[in-house]
């Protein structure tokens, strides 16, 4: 489960970015995974919404966008997409394709609230 | 699938609660874009540079559990300690055991015992380094929690990973657990005196890390028959003697 592991680097990343651009809340939060990273989408959300519970991002809507694996093969440099990091080239069988995207793992964006944006209560300054 | 709707869109995971729908105020959209490992990285970085300034050399060895990793190094140790220094950092997620077996050979161990966690992280490291006298232009090993998946994607700060992958496991491990592999640039199979006992087959074993990993060196092992505890060491001391020589303090050893 180290899924929860970065669930807690997320929390730290959203809530110091919130804290910078003055959020009180923040209702939509994306996430870029690659595919070949090994992170279980479903764990990652469930340990999300524990560790997010007591944050400005509780209850936040959870966006995954997924990145594509692509590679370069180092022998004759045809670049495909693959599914598997030990998958073969295509063109020549070549093993120990150069990866080219598929390991990311980032905090994409946000969408929150500012404080001054709240609506005030009347007879409030 | 979504788990709040079922919507069966396979990237979207939660829709906001009631409270959010109904907030008031204009939404902002605020990019990021930082890397969720970012921050284990920058401490890998220190421990790193930190290991570097003491010319120590830092090796991740990582494994299933039961690999053999523990003896292995107790091996390892008996013929290393006498001449050179060397402390050890064992990760574990509960019990002092593995630090016990190696306190036994004389050297320093520290245990990290990870609780929740399946894998050591940099600043773990980082706090272990801050507690062990690590002495100048030895080694450092970290024995890794044994698990095949999580700890390939933290970075401690070590110059090397090196996998341990014992015969008993099956030839397939490497196609299993690619990352770990991918990530690893020495190969351990280890084990190698009870292959007499079992259909295991060492050369598509060897084929299968390759096709992960073309430039990994692989050595069979055993830490019963002593087998290529050799060449083993000698590639520990060849590592060891291509650290940058200029960072280390004067006075130590070569």
């Amino acid at each position: 489960m180290h899924e929860f592991s970065l669930a807690e680097e997320v929390a730290a990343i959203v809530e110091r970015h919130a804290k910078a651009q003055d959020l009180i809340r923040v209702n939509v939060l994306t996430l870029s995974v690659g595919s070949l990273t090994c992170i279980e989408c479903e764990a990652l959300c469930f340990a999300l919404d524990v560790v997010l519970r007591n944050t400005v991002a509780a209850g936040a809507e959870l966006r995954i966008e997924p990145i594509a694996a692509r590679a370069r093969c180092p022998q004759c440099g045809n670049e495909q997409e693959i599914e598997e990091r030990y998958a073969p080239c295509l063109q020549c069988g070549t093993f120990g394709l150069q990866i080219l995207s598929g390991e990311e793992l980032r905090v994409k964006s946000i969408v929150g609230i500012e404080a001054s944006e709240l609506p005030r209560r009347p007879g409030c300054a | 699938m979504c788990m709040t709707c079922g919507c069966g869109n396979p990237y979207h995971f939660r829709h906001p609660s009631g409270a959010q729908a109904s907030s008031a105020g204009a939404e902002r959209f605020v990019e990021i874009e930082a890397d969720v490992l970012g921050r284990n990285q920058e401490t890998a970085e220190r421990n790193r540079a930190r290991l570097a300034t003491d010319g120590v050399l830092a090796l991740n060895l990582v494994s299933s559990p039961g690999s053999g990793k523990t003896s292995l190094l107790v091996e390892t140790l008996m013929r290393l300690a006498p001449d050179h220094p060397v402390a050890v950092i064992e990760g574990d997620q509960q019990t002092r055991f593995d630090a016990e077996r190696i306190e036994a050979t004389g050297v320093t161990a520290l245990q990290i015992n990870t609780g929740k966690a399946c894998h050591l992280d940099a600043r773990q490291i980082e706090k272990a380094l801050a507690q062990i006298a690590m002495p100048p232009a030895g080694y450092l090993f970290i024995e890794n929690v044994g698990n095949l998946i999580c700890p390939a994607g933290f970075d401690l700060g070590e110059k090397r990973k090196v996998v341990v992958l014992s015969v008993t496991e099956g030839e397939d491990k490497p196609l299993k657990y690619p990352d770990m592999f991918a990530a690893s640039d020495l190969m351990l199979l280890n084990k190698v005196d009870l292959l007499p006992h079992l259909c295991f087959d060492v050369a598509r074993c060897c084929d299968y890390a390759r096709r992960v990993k073309p430039a990994i060196r692989i050595i069979l092992t055993s830490a019963v028959s002593g087998e290529g505890l050799d060449e083993w060491l000698a590639w520990l001391e060849a590592e060891r003697s291509a650290l940058p020589k200029g960072l280390r303090p004067s006075g130590a050893p070569p």
